[in-house]
Protein backbone atom coordinates (compact mmCIF):
# COMPACT_ATOMS: atom_id res chain seq x y z
CA UNK A 1 0.00 0.00 0.00
CA UNK A 2 2.73 2.53 0.95
CA UNK A 3 6.47 2.00 0.42
CA UNK A 4 9.24 4.57 1.47
CA UNK A 5 13.02 3.72 0.53
CA UNK A 6 15.28 6.06 1.17
CA UNK A 7 13.32 8.93 1.25
CA UNK A 8 14.84 12.39 1.20
CA UNK A 9 13.91 15.79 1.89
CA UNK A 10 15.52 18.90 2.27
CA UNK A 11 14.82 22.37 3.76
CA UNK A 12 17.79 24.31 2.79
CA UNK A 13 20.25 22.59 5.04
CA UNK A 14 17.95 20.61 7.09
CA UNK A 15 17.61 17.15 6.02
CA UNK A 16 13.91 16.31 7.12
CA UNK A 17 13.38 13.11 5.94
CA UNK A 18 17.28 11.64 6.04
CA UNK A 19 17.13 8.01 3.91
CA UNK A 20 13.69 7.38 5.38
CA UNK A 21 12.65 3.53 4.59
CA UNK A 22 9.43 1.86 5.69
CA UNK A 23 6.13 -0.14 4.13
CA UNK A 24 3.12 -0.49 5.65
CA UNK A 25 -0.71 -1.88 4.53
CA UNK A 26 -4.17 -1.74 5.60
CA UNK A 27 -4.70 -1.15 9.27
CA UNK A 28 -3.36 1.65 11.51
CA UNK A 29 -0.18 2.49 11.38
CA UNK A 30 1.26 5.33 14.10
CA UNK A 31 4.13 7.77 13.16
CA UNK A 32 5.38 8.82 16.68
CA UNK A 33 8.42 10.62 17.60
CA UNK A 34 9.67 14.30 19.08
CA UNK A 35 8.82 17.41 17.47
CA UNK A 36 11.34 18.07 14.08
CA UNK A 37 11.48 14.21 13.40
CA UNK A 38 9.96 14.27 10.23
CA UNK A 39 6.53 13.53 11.03
CA UNK A 40 4.39 16.41 9.51
CA UNK A 41 7.23 16.27 6.23
CA UNK A 42 6.49 12.40 6.05
CA UNK A 43 2.57 12.86 6.07
CA UNK A 44 2.47 16.07 3.55
CA UNK A 45 4.91 14.18 1.42
CA UNK A 46 2.33 10.82 1.94
CA UNK A 47 -0.47 13.40 0.72
CA UNK A 48 1.24 14.52 -2.52
CA UNK A 49 1.31 18.42 -0.72
CA UNK A 50 5.58 17.74 -0.54
CA UNK A 51 7.46 15.91 -3.29
CA UNK A 52 10.44 14.14 -1.92
CA UNK A 53 13.96 15.18 -3.32
CA UNK A 54 15.21 11.95 -3.41
CA UNK A 55 14.28 8.01 -2.96
CA UNK A 56 11.40 6.04 -4.12
CA UNK A 57 7.96 6.32 -3.09
CA UNK A 58 5.25 4.14 -3.91
CA UNK A 59 1.85 5.01 -2.15
CA UNK A 60 -1.53 3.12 -3.28
CA UNK A 61 0.74 1.19 -5.90
CA UNK A 62 1.35 4.22 -7.75
CA UNK A 63 4.41 6.95 -8.30
CA UNK A 64 3.27 10.43 -6.41
CA UNK A 65 4.96 12.32 -9.32
CA UNK A 66 3.50 10.94 -12.35
CA UNK A 67 -0.05 9.41 -11.35
CA UNK A 68 -0.37 12.47 -8.49
CA UNK A 69 -3.97 13.14 -9.33
CA UNK A 70 -5.12 9.22 -8.98
CA UNK A 71 -3.47 9.48 -5.87
CA UNK A 72 -5.76 12.54 -4.42
CA UNK A 73 -8.43 11.07 -5.38
CA UNK A 74 -8.18 7.86 -3.64
CA UNK A 75 -6.68 9.84 -0.18
CA UNK A 76 -8.55 11.89 2.87
CA UNK A 77 -5.99 13.97 4.50
CA UNK A 78 -6.38 15.67 7.82
CA UNK A 79 -3.21 18.45 8.57
CA UNK A 80 -2.18 19.10 12.13
CA UNK A 81 -3.68 22.61 11.53
CA UNK A 82 -6.87 22.04 9.38
CA UNK A 83 -8.87 25.39 9.60
CA UNK A 84 -12.12 25.65 8.76
CA UNK A 85 -14.35 28.46 6.73
CA UNK A 86 -15.67 29.71 10.23
CA UNK A 87 -19.10 31.49 8.07
CA UNK A 88 -19.50 27.82 6.91
CA UNK A 89 -21.86 25.43 8.42
CA UNK A 90 -20.77 22.09 9.04
CA UNK A 91 -22.43 20.66 6.16
CA UNK A 92 -21.81 23.72 3.66
CA UNK A 93 -17.88 23.18 4.41
CA UNK A 94 -17.80 19.60 3.94
CA UNK A 95 -20.08 20.11 1.25
CA UNK A 96 -17.22 22.36 -0.07
CA UNK A 97 -14.91 20.18 0.30
CA UNK A 98 -17.00 17.47 -1.69
CA UNK A 99 -16.98 19.30 -4.60
CA UNK A 100 -13.14 20.16 -4.32
CA UNK A 101 -13.39 16.39 -4.20
CA UNK A 102 -14.60 15.72 -7.64
CA UNK A 103 -18.18 14.42 -6.40
CA UNK A 104 -20.47 16.99 -8.77
CA UNK A 105 -23.64 15.13 -8.81
CA UNK A 106 -25.46 17.09 -6.27
CA UNK A 107 -27.83 14.17 -4.46
CA UNK A 108 -25.53 11.60 -4.13
CA UNK A 109 -22.75 14.37 -3.01
CA UNK A 110 -25.05 15.23 -0.32
CA UNK A 111 -25.75 11.76 0.69
CA UNK A 112 -21.85 11.57 0.90
CA UNK A 113 -21.72 14.39 3.29
CA UNK A 114 -24.65 13.27 5.68
CA UNK A 115 -23.04 9.99 5.78
CA UNK A 116 -19.52 10.98 6.85
CA UNK A 117 -21.23 13.94 8.91
CA UNK A 118 -23.18 11.00 10.49
CA UNK A 119 -19.99 8.70 10.92
CA UNK A 120 -18.18 11.27 13.00
CA UNK A 121 -21.15 11.67 15.21
CA UNK A 122 -21.74 15.68 13.91
CA UNK A 123 -25.63 14.99 12.48
CA UNK A 124 -26.54 17.41 15.36
CA UNK A 125 -24.68 20.44 14.56
CA UNK A 126 -24.53 20.15 10.45
CA UNK A 127 -26.80 23.19 10.32
CA UNK A 128 -24.49 25.11 12.68
CA UNK A 129 -21.64 27.62 11.52
CA UNK A 130 -18.46 25.93 12.42
CA UNK A 131 -17.26 29.59 14.30
CA UNK A 132 -20.18 27.92 16.87
CA UNK A 133 -17.98 24.74 17.83
CA UNK A 134 -15.96 23.53 20.49
CA UNK A 135 -12.44 22.67 19.52
CA UNK A 136 -13.13 19.27 19.31
CA UNK A 137 -16.07 19.24 17.22
CA UNK A 138 -13.94 20.95 14.63
CA UNK A 139 -11.06 18.23 14.80
CA UNK A 140 -14.42 16.48 13.53
CA UNK A 141 -15.73 18.08 10.66
CA UNK A 142 -11.97 17.80 10.07
CA UNK A 143 -11.87 14.16 10.14
CA UNK A 144 -15.24 14.08 8.65
CA UNK A 145 -14.02 16.19 4.81
CA UNK A 146 -11.05 13.34 5.44
CA UNK A 147 -13.25 10.53 4.89
CA UNK A 148 -15.14 12.16 1.89
CA UNK A 149 -15.69 9.05 -0.95
CA UNK A 150 -14.26 6.59 1.41
CA UNK A 151 -10.54 7.35 0.51
CA UNK A 152 -8.33 4.00 0.63
CA UNK A 153 -5.60 5.83 2.18
CA UNK A 154 -6.57 8.15 5.40
CA UNK A 155 -3.31 10.91 6.74
CA UNK A 156 -4.28 11.87 9.90
CA UNK A 157 -1.73 14.09 11.45
CA UNK A 158 -2.67 15.27 15.52
CA UNK A 159 -5.68 14.48 15.13
CA UNK A 160 -5.99 14.06 18.80
CA UNK A 161 -3.73 17.15 19.61
CA UNK A 162 -5.56 19.69 22.22
CA UNK A 163 -8.34 17.23 22.84
CA UNK A 164 -9.54 16.73 26.47
CA UNK A 165 -9.89 12.87 27.54
CA UNK A 166 -12.94 12.06 26.50
CA UNK A 167 -12.66 14.07 23.31
CA UNK A 168 -10.00 11.39 22.45
CA UNK A 169 -11.37 8.66 23.54
CA UNK A 170 -14.38 8.88 20.98
CA UNK A 171 -11.22 9.91 18.59
CA UNK A 172 -9.88 6.46 19.09
CA UNK A 173 -13.36 4.66 18.55
CA UNK A 174 -13.52 6.75 15.49
CA UNK A 175 -10.38 5.88 13.99
CA UNK A 176 -9.86 2.39 15.20
CA UNK A 177 -13.36 2.08 13.17
CA UNK A 178 -11.61 3.56 10.16
CA UNK A 179 -8.85 1.22 10.50
CA UNK A 180 -11.05 -2.00 10.12
CA UNK A 181 -11.27 -0.79 6.09
CA UNK A 182 -8.80 1.42 5.29
CA UNK A 183 -5.01 2.40 5.57
CA UNK A 184 -4.60 4.92 8.32
CA UNK A 185 -1.55 6.53 8.73
CA UNK A 186 -1.54 8.62 12.06
CA UNK A 187 1.13 11.07 12.84
CA UNK A 188 1.18 11.60 17.01
CA UNK A 189 3.21 12.43 20.04
CA UNK A 190 0.76 10.16 21.91
CA UNK A 191 2.49 6.87 23.31
CA UNK A 192 -1.34 5.95 24.32
CA UNK A 193 -2.74 6.54 21.29
CA UNK A 194 -0.42 4.37 19.71
CA UNK A 195 -1.17 1.49 22.36
CA UNK A 196 -4.96 1.89 21.65
CA UNK A 197 -5.14 2.09 17.89
CA UNK A 198 -2.29 0.95 16.28
CA UNK A 199 -1.48 -2.39 14.51
CA UNK A 200 1.41 -1.11 13.57
CA UNK A 201 4.09 1.45 14.58
CA UNK A 202 7.13 3.68 12.97
CA UNK A 203 8.99 6.00 15.27
CA UNK A 204 11.12 8.27 13.67
CA UNK A 205 13.80 10.44 14.92
CA UNK A 206 15.87 12.99 12.69
CA UNK A 207 14.33 12.29 9.59
CA UNK A 208 15.22 8.24 9.71
CA UNK A 209 13.24 5.14 10.84
CA UNK A 210 14.59 4.43 14.58
CA UNK A 211 12.45 1.34 15.31
CA UNK A 212 9.30 -0.67 12.85
CA UNK A 213 7.20 -3.07 14.00
CA UNK A 214 3.87 -3.96 16.19
CA UNK A 215 3.50 -1.64 19.22
CA UNK A 216 3.71 -4.83 21.72
CA UNK A 217 7.30 -5.63 19.56
CA UNK A 218 8.43 -1.88 20.77
CA UNK A 219 6.82 -2.38 24.00
CA UNK A 220 9.22 -5.05 24.51
CA UNK A 221 12.17 -2.87 23.63
CA UNK A 222 11.84 -1.89 27.47
CA UNK A 223 11.30 -5.20 28.71
CA UNK A 224 14.13 -5.77 31.87
CA UNK A 225 15.19 -2.23 31.51
CA UNK A 226 12.79 -0.16 33.68
CA UNK A 227 13.04 -0.64 37.36
CA UNK A 228 11.76 2.03 40.34
CA UNK A 229 14.22 3.23 42.76
CA UNK A 230 14.32 5.53 45.50
CA UNK A 231 17.01 7.87 44.24
CA UNK A 232 16.90 8.45 40.05
CA UNK A 233 19.22 6.07 38.16
CA UNK A 234 19.42 5.00 34.35
CA UNK A 235 19.50 6.74 31.59
CA UNK A 236 16.26 8.29 31.75
CA UNK A 237 14.75 8.69 35.16
CA UNK A 238 11.50 10.53 36.77
CA UNK A 239 9.85 10.80 39.93
CA UNK A 240 6.67 8.99 40.07
CA UNK A 241 3.84 9.84 42.48
CA UNK A 242 4.37 7.32 45.02
CA UNK A 243 7.57 9.10 45.46
CA UNK A 244 9.98 6.51 43.57
CA UNK A 245 11.70 7.22 40.55
CA UNK A 246 11.31 5.25 37.35
CA UNK A 247 14.21 4.68 35.57
CA UNK A 248 14.46 3.44 32.37
CA UNK A 249 18.37 1.88 30.60
CA UNK A 250 20.51 -0.91 31.67
CA UNK A 251 18.93 -1.88 35.00
CA UNK A 252 21.55 -2.93 37.61
CA UNK A 253 21.44 -6.41 39.51
CA UNK A 254 18.54 -6.25 42.27
CA UNK A 255 16.60 -3.92 40.52
CA UNK A 256 13.01 -3.53 40.76
CA UNK A 257 11.79 -3.96 37.35
CA UNK A 258 8.49 -3.30 36.60
CA UNK A 259 6.33 -3.85 33.35
CA UNK A 260 7.00 -1.07 30.63
CA UNK A 261 4.90 0.58 28.64
CA UNK A 262 5.17 1.91 25.23
CA UNK A 263 6.13 5.18 26.36
CA UNK A 264 8.54 3.98 28.77
CA UNK A 265 10.17 2.19 25.33
CA UNK A 266 10.03 5.48 23.06
CA UNK A 267 11.59 7.21 25.80
CA UNK A 268 14.67 4.54 25.53
CA UNK A 269 14.18 4.60 22.04
CA UNK A 270 15.28 7.79 21.42
CA UNK A 271 16.90 9.00 24.76
CA UNK A 272 17.12 12.59 25.21
CA UNK A 273 15.63 13.80 22.13
CA UNK A 274 12.33 12.25 23.57
CA UNK A 275 12.98 13.29 26.52
CA UNK A 276 13.21 17.17 25.78
CA UNK A 277 10.24 16.34 23.61
CA UNK A 278 8.12 15.33 26.54
CA UNK A 279 9.30 17.61 28.83
CA UNK B 1 -15.59 22.69 -12.22
CA UNK B 2 -18.75 24.32 -13.08
CA UNK B 3 -20.12 22.76 -10.04
CA UNK B 4 -17.55 24.82 -8.27
CA UNK B 5 -17.71 27.79 -10.17
CA UNK B 6 -21.47 27.91 -9.10
CA UNK B 7 -21.17 27.34 -5.47
CA UNK B 8 -18.44 30.35 -5.67
CA UNK B 9 -20.47 32.45 -8.00
CA UNK B 10 -23.22 32.05 -5.12
CA UNK B 11 -21.03 32.61 -2.16
CA UNK B 12 -20.04 35.55 -4.00
CA UNK B 13 -23.44 36.96 -4.47
CA UNK B 14 -24.73 36.05 -0.98
CA UNK B 15 -21.26 38.32 0.46
CA UNK B 16 -22.40 41.44 2.88
CA UNK B 17 -20.50 43.70 1.15
CA UNK B 18 -21.77 42.87 -2.46
CA UNK B 19 -25.24 43.10 -0.95
CA UNK B 20 -24.13 46.42 0.41
CA UNK B 21 -22.92 47.32 -3.19
CA UNK B 22 -26.21 46.46 -4.82
CA UNK B 23 -28.32 48.48 -2.04
CA UNK B 24 -25.90 51.26 -2.79
CA UNK B 25 -26.34 51.16 -6.39
CA UNK B 26 -29.72 50.98 -6.40
CA UNK B 27 -30.37 53.89 -4.31
CA UNK B 28 -27.61 55.94 -5.94
CA UNK B 29 -29.79 54.93 -9.55
CA UNK B 30 -32.72 56.72 -7.85
CA UNK B 31 -31.09 59.34 -5.96
CA UNK B 32 -30.75 61.96 -8.37
CA UNK B 33 -33.55 61.20 -11.07
CA UNK B 34 -35.22 64.29 -11.06
CA UNK B 35 -32.27 66.76 -10.98
CA UNK B 36 -32.35 66.99 -14.89
CA UNK B 37 -31.81 64.81 -17.65
CA UNK B 38 -28.32 64.64 -17.56
CA UNK B 39 -27.80 63.35 -13.93
CA UNK B 40 -30.45 60.97 -14.87
CA UNK B 41 -28.96 59.08 -17.29
CA UNK B 42 -25.49 59.67 -15.39
CA UNK B 43 -27.36 57.54 -12.41
CA UNK B 44 -29.23 54.75 -14.25
CA UNK B 45 -25.88 54.23 -16.39
CA UNK B 46 -22.36 55.22 -14.17
CA UNK B 47 -23.35 55.16 -10.70
CA UNK B 48 -22.38 51.20 -10.63
CA UNK B 49 -19.04 51.65 -11.46
CA UNK B 50 -18.30 53.24 -7.75
CA UNK B 51 -21.36 51.78 -5.77
CA UNK B 52 -21.35 48.18 -6.79
CA UNK B 53 -17.59 48.27 -8.46
CA UNK B 54 -15.80 49.08 -5.13
CA UNK B 55 -17.31 46.64 -2.82
CA UNK B 56 -17.64 44.01 -5.67
CA UNK B 57 -13.67 44.62 -5.31
CA UNK B 58 -13.17 43.71 -2.01
CA UNK B 59 -15.91 41.01 -1.55
CA UNK B 60 -14.12 39.09 -4.48
CA UNK B 61 -10.96 39.36 -2.81
CA UNK B 62 -11.85 38.38 0.74
CA UNK B 63 -14.15 35.50 -0.76
CA UNK B 64 -11.04 34.13 -2.87
CA UNK B 65 -8.71 34.81 0.30
CA UNK B 66 -11.33 32.57 2.46
CA UNK B 67 -8.85 29.85 2.68
CA UNK B 68 -5.82 31.71 3.43
CA UNK B 69 -7.07 33.67 5.96
CA UNK B 70 -9.14 30.59 7.67
CA UNK B 71 -5.81 28.68 7.44
CA UNK B 72 -7.46 25.86 5.15
CA UNK B 73 -5.08 25.92 2.02
CA UNK B 74 -2.95 23.20 3.79
CA UNK B 75 -6.30 21.03 4.40
CA UNK B 76 -7.45 22.07 0.59
CA UNK B 77 -3.32 21.20 -0.90
CA UNK B 78 -4.40 17.65 -1.64
CA UNK B 79 -7.53 17.35 -3.37
CA UNK B 80 -8.18 16.62 -6.92
CA UNK B 81 -9.12 20.23 -7.97
CA UNK B 82 -5.94 21.71 -8.70
CA UNK B 83 -5.58 25.40 -7.43
CA UNK B 84 -5.74 26.52 -11.00
CA UNK B 85 -8.81 24.78 -11.33
CA UNK B 86 -10.47 26.59 -8.33
CA UNK B 87 -8.63 29.68 -9.79
CA UNK B 88 -10.65 29.40 -13.35
CA UNK B 89 -14.18 28.66 -10.96
CA UNK B 90 -13.46 31.66 -9.10
CA UNK B 91 -12.86 34.02 -12.51
CA UNK B 92 -15.91 31.99 -13.76
CA UNK B 93 -18.27 32.76 -10.67
CA UNK B 94 -17.29 36.75 -11.20
CA UNK B 95 -20.51 36.11 -14.01
CA UNK B 96 -22.73 35.62 -11.08
CA UNK B 97 -22.11 39.52 -9.99
CA UNK B 98 -22.30 40.64 -13.58
CA UNK B 99 -25.89 38.89 -14.58
CA UNK B 100 -26.79 40.46 -10.68
CA UNK B 101 -25.67 44.06 -12.10
CA UNK B 102 -27.12 43.39 -15.30
CA UNK B 103 -30.37 43.12 -13.74
CA UNK B 104 -30.24 45.84 -11.58
CA UNK B 105 -30.01 47.98 -14.51
CA UNK B 106 -32.50 46.23 -16.23
CA UNK B 107 -34.76 46.80 -13.10
CA UNK B 108 -33.75 50.70 -12.58
CA UNK B 109 -34.78 51.05 -16.20
CA UNK B 110 -37.85 49.66 -15.81
CA UNK B 111 -38.89 51.91 -12.84
CA UNK B 112 -37.60 54.76 -14.77
CA UNK B 113 -39.89 53.98 -17.53
CA UNK B 114 -42.56 53.22 -15.40
CA UNK B 115 -42.22 56.76 -13.20
CA UNK B 116 -41.76 58.80 -16.35
CA UNK B 117 -38.10 60.25 -15.24
CA UNK B 118 -36.91 62.44 -18.49
CA UNK B 119 -33.91 61.45 -20.33
CA UNK B 120 -32.39 62.95 -23.45
CA UNK B 121 -33.06 59.55 -24.84
CA UNK B 122 -33.19 55.41 -23.86
CA UNK B 123 -29.57 53.98 -22.84
CA UNK B 124 -27.89 52.02 -25.08
CA UNK B 125 -26.90 48.25 -24.19
CA UNK B 126 -23.88 49.71 -24.42
CA UNK B 127 -24.54 52.06 -22.41
CA UNK B 128 -26.20 50.27 -19.69
CA UNK B 129 -23.25 47.34 -19.89
CA UNK B 130 -21.02 49.51 -19.20
CA UNK B 131 -21.60 49.06 -15.04
CA UNK B 132 -22.15 45.71 -15.32
CA UNK B 133 -18.49 45.28 -16.69
CA UNK B 134 -16.94 47.52 -14.37
CA UNK B 135 -18.32 45.21 -11.65
CA UNK B 136 -17.36 41.92 -13.27
CA UNK B 137 -13.93 43.36 -13.79
CA UNK B 138 -13.70 44.91 -10.70
CA UNK B 139 -14.47 41.34 -9.12
CA UNK B 140 -11.51 39.67 -11.25
CA UNK B 141 -9.29 42.40 -9.87
CA UNK B 142 -10.33 41.52 -6.51
CA UNK B 143 -9.58 38.11 -7.55
CA UNK B 144 -6.31 38.39 -9.50
CA UNK B 145 -5.19 40.46 -6.00
CA UNK B 146 -5.87 37.57 -3.70
CA UNK B 147 -4.05 35.28 -5.69
CA UNK B 148 -0.85 37.26 -5.92
CA UNK B 149 -0.54 39.09 -2.30
CA UNK B 150 -1.47 37.68 0.89
CA UNK B 151 -0.78 41.50 2.85
CA UNK B 152 -4.00 42.27 4.40
CA UNK B 153 -3.58 46.09 3.19
CA UNK B 154 -2.48 45.60 -0.24
CA UNK B 155 -6.20 45.57 -1.66
CA UNK B 156 -7.07 48.75 -0.13
CA UNK B 157 -3.86 50.41 -1.28
CA UNK B 158 -4.94 49.34 -4.91
CA UNK B 159 -8.24 50.33 -4.77
CA UNK B 160 -7.06 53.92 -3.89
CA UNK B 161 -4.63 53.53 -6.83
CA UNK B 162 -7.24 52.54 -9.35
CA UNK B 163 -9.55 55.59 -7.82
CA UNK B 164 -6.53 58.02 -8.50
CA UNK B 165 -5.67 56.67 -11.85
CA UNK B 166 -9.48 57.86 -12.60
CA UNK B 167 -9.27 61.31 -11.48
CA UNK B 168 -6.50 61.85 -13.33
CA UNK B 169 -7.97 60.57 -16.33
CA UNK B 170 -10.91 62.71 -15.45
CA UNK B 171 -8.87 65.49 -14.90
CA UNK B 172 -7.24 65.02 -18.46
CA UNK B 173 -10.50 64.97 -20.17
CA UNK B 174 -12.18 67.46 -18.41
CA UNK B 175 -14.98 66.17 -17.66
CA UNK B 176 -15.38 67.07 -13.76
CA UNK B 177 -16.33 63.74 -12.77
CA UNK B 178 -14.44 60.91 -10.70
CA UNK B 179 -13.82 57.55 -12.28
CA UNK B 180 -12.31 56.89 -15.17
CA UNK B 181 -13.67 53.71 -15.69
CA UNK B 182 -17.24 55.30 -16.40
CA UNK B 183 -18.80 56.20 -19.79
CA UNK B 184 -18.88 59.59 -18.18
CA UNK B 185 -15.36 60.51 -19.45
CA UNK B 186 -16.43 58.75 -22.83
CA UNK B 187 -20.18 60.61 -23.91
CA UNK B 188 -20.47 64.02 -21.92
CA UNK B 189 -20.58 67.17 -23.39
CA UNK B 190 -18.65 69.76 -21.26
CA UNK B 191 -19.71 70.69 -17.99
CA UNK B 192 -21.86 72.09 -16.32
CA UNK B 193 -22.80 69.30 -14.34
CA UNK B 194 -26.79 69.39 -14.33
CA UNK B 195 -27.42 70.75 -17.84
CA UNK B 196 -27.87 68.57 -20.96
CA UNK B 197 -25.66 69.96 -23.53
CA UNK B 198 -25.33 67.13 -25.64
CA UNK B 199 -23.55 63.41 -26.04
CA UNK B 200 -20.00 63.67 -27.57
CA UNK B 201 -18.94 61.44 -29.66
CA UNK B 202 -17.24 59.21 -28.06
CA UNK B 203 -17.78 55.39 -28.36
CA UNK B 204 -19.56 53.60 -25.66
CA UNK B 205 -19.23 49.96 -27.48
CA UNK B 206 -15.29 50.58 -27.52
CA UNK B 207 -15.29 51.34 -23.84
CA UNK B 208 -17.31 48.46 -23.12
CA UNK B 209 -15.07 46.92 -24.80
CA UNK B 210 -11.92 48.26 -23.01
CA UNK B 211 -13.34 47.50 -19.57
CA UNK B 212 -14.02 43.89 -20.93
CA UNK B 213 -10.46 43.59 -21.95
CA UNK B 214 -8.99 45.19 -18.94
CA UNK B 215 -11.34 41.80 -17.19
CA UNK B 216 -9.95 39.36 -18.58
CA UNK B 217 -6.83 40.57 -18.28
CA UNK B 218 -6.85 40.74 -14.45
CA UNK B 219 -8.42 37.06 -15.47
CA UNK B 220 -5.63 35.82 -16.95
CA UNK B 221 -3.21 37.70 -13.92
CA UNK B 222 -5.08 35.71 -11.84
CA UNK B 223 -4.48 32.62 -13.73
CA UNK B 224 -0.84 33.07 -14.74
CA UNK B 225 -0.65 32.43 -10.68
CA UNK B 226 -0.95 28.97 -10.29
CA UNK B 227 -1.85 27.32 -13.54
CA UNK B 228 1.37 25.65 -15.27
CA UNK B 229 1.16 26.83 -18.55
CA UNK B 230 2.41 30.26 -17.83
CA UNK B 231 2.87 30.56 -20.91
CA UNK B 232 -0.56 30.58 -22.51
CA UNK B 233 -1.57 32.77 -19.69
CA UNK B 234 1.69 35.19 -20.35
CA UNK B 235 0.12 35.63 -24.00
CA UNK B 236 -3.32 35.71 -22.83
CA UNK B 237 -2.11 38.92 -20.23
CA UNK B 238 -0.31 40.54 -23.37
CA UNK B 239 -3.24 40.38 -26.30
CA UNK B 240 -5.86 42.11 -23.17
CA UNK B 241 -3.09 44.73 -22.50
CA UNK B 242 -2.84 45.78 -26.36
CA UNK B 243 -6.94 45.27 -26.75
CA UNK B 244 -7.46 47.63 -23.66
CA UNK B 245 -5.30 49.76 -25.44
CA UNK B 246 -6.58 50.11 -28.96
CA UNK B 247 -10.38 50.16 -27.72
CA UNK B 248 -9.58 52.72 -25.40
CA UNK B 249 -8.08 54.59 -27.80
CA UNK B 250 -11.02 53.97 -29.88
CA UNK B 251 -13.70 55.01 -27.17
CA UNK B 252 -12.21 58.52 -26.81
CA UNK B 253 -13.90 61.19 -28.41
Amino acid sequence: MIEAIDLVKVYGRQRALDGLSFRTGPGVTGLLGPNGAGKSTLIRTLATVLAADGGTLSILGRDPVADRLEIRRRLGYLPQEPGCHRGFTVFEFIDYVAILKELVDRRARHDEVRRVIGEVGLGEVSGKKIRKLSGGMRRRVGIAQALLGEPELVLLDEPTAGLDPEQRLRFRDLISRIGESRTVILSTHQTEDVAALCGRVVVLKRGRVEFEGTPEELRALAEGRTWLSGERAGVLSWRTGEGLFRNIGAAPDGARLVEPTIEDAYLLLLGEAAWEAAA
Amino acid sequence: MRTLALVEARLLVRHPLMLAGLALALLAAFDDVHAGMRPAFSAITATQAMFFGVPAFFAANLATSRARRAGTEELLAPVPLSRAARTAASCLAALGPFAVACLAQATALAVYLATGVRLPRLPTVWELGAGPLCVLGACLLGLAVARWVALPGVPLLVMIGLVSFSIVVNDLFDSGHLLGFNPEVVYWGPPPYRDFVGFVPGSLAWHDAYLLALGLGAAALAMLRDSSVRALWLGVGAATVVAAAVSGALAMP
